[in-house]
């Protein structure tokens, strides 16, 4: 499967524009780990390769176990691996990310809110809706991920 | 419908840097009467009423159709699209929904007959920013403008 464009040159200055959302959010009230594992299971849900290989070459740089890193799709199973913050940003992530068949319900907002404040809540769905809009770019370029053009 | 969050009070950086997306996608030169009908189509799938308020006015205001409008939701069965707006559509609908987490090959087979590589790279630019848009906008419960 081979890539069908290269919007990092067609669309340069557009991908900029995406690069100053994400280097808001790298300084915003969140911390990394926890930005990057929301990119993370965002991009397992909207399919993205290129997105899920970087991201978790990401969070195994910053320290996660991989016995974790396996466990993120699947982390309502994970018994106490993903503490009460990790849970209620995974979960507001999936909710917003299916906004379509969501329509990010009270209860969703109800429970991400009894752990986050307010600005961490806007800043987590900032990064939510960036890793979406990055995903839809590397999904329908068919980006090929790192591991893959060793 | 109470607003949950301000984003431009909130988080008024991350706010900007979106406006800059917003700003690129205005220029790249695609026409903005069919950026509109994208912007519609994939805010009626998405359930974003505060985009729908903006973009409607929006594409009237660069000639889109009453008819259009109202067959938007409809647009393969309607005849008031032309192959272009057909091409685009489609990629909008498959960015938007990630079918089987893939952009198939015959969509994109559909778009390459109509745009230029670039014109493609800039469309899907267009595509993903209503759609971080639309999940902004849903989640904060910023009330749409309809005054």
């Amino acid at each position: 499967m081979s890539q069908r464009f290269d919007y990092n040159h067609l669309s340069a200055a557009g991908l900029k524009g995406f690069g100053q959302v994400h280097a808001y959010l790298s300084q915003a009230s969140l911390s990394q780990a926890l930005v990057d594992l929301v990119y993370l299971r965002v991009s397992q849900i909207n399919g993205c390769a290129f997105c899920i290989d970087m991201h978790s070459r990401d969070l195994l740089n910053q320290g996660m176990a991989v016995e974790k890193l396996l466990l993120v799709g699947v982390w309502r199973e994970a018994g106490g691996l993903f503490d009460t913050r990790e849970q209620a940003a995974l979960a507001w992530a999936e909710s917003v990310s299916e906004v379509a068949r969501t329509t990010v319900p009270e209860a969703d907002y109800a429970a991400v809110r009894a752990v986050f404040s307010e600005q961490e809540v806007s800043d987590l769905t900032v990064a939510v809706a960036l890793m979406n809009a990055y995903n839809r770019l590397g999904v329908s370029a068919r980006n090929i991920p790192a591991a893959a053009q060793a | 419908m109470e607003q949950r969050f301000d984003l431009t009070k909130v988080t008024p950086e991350g706010y900007k840097a979106m406006l800059g997306v917003h700003a690129y996608v205005g220029g790249c030169g695609l026409d903005h009467g069919l950026l509109e009908l994208v912007k519609i189509r994939v805010s009626q799938i998405n359930g974003c009423a505060f985009c729908l308020a903006m973009h409607v006015p929006l594409a009237q205001k660069h000639g889109v159709s009453d008819m259009q409008l109202h067959l938007l939701t409809a647009w393969r069965e309607a005849p008031v699209f032309d192959a272009r707006q057909r091409a685009a559509l489609a990629w909008a609908e498959a960015l938007t929904q990630l079918p089987g987490g893939d952009v198939p090959d015959e969509v994109y087979a559909l778009a390459a007959a109509q745009f230029s590589t670039k014109e493609i790279a800039d469309l899907s630019f267009a595509i993903a920013e209503i759609n971080a848009w639309n999940r902004l906008m849903v989640c904060s419960r910023t009330p749409a403008q309809v005054g």
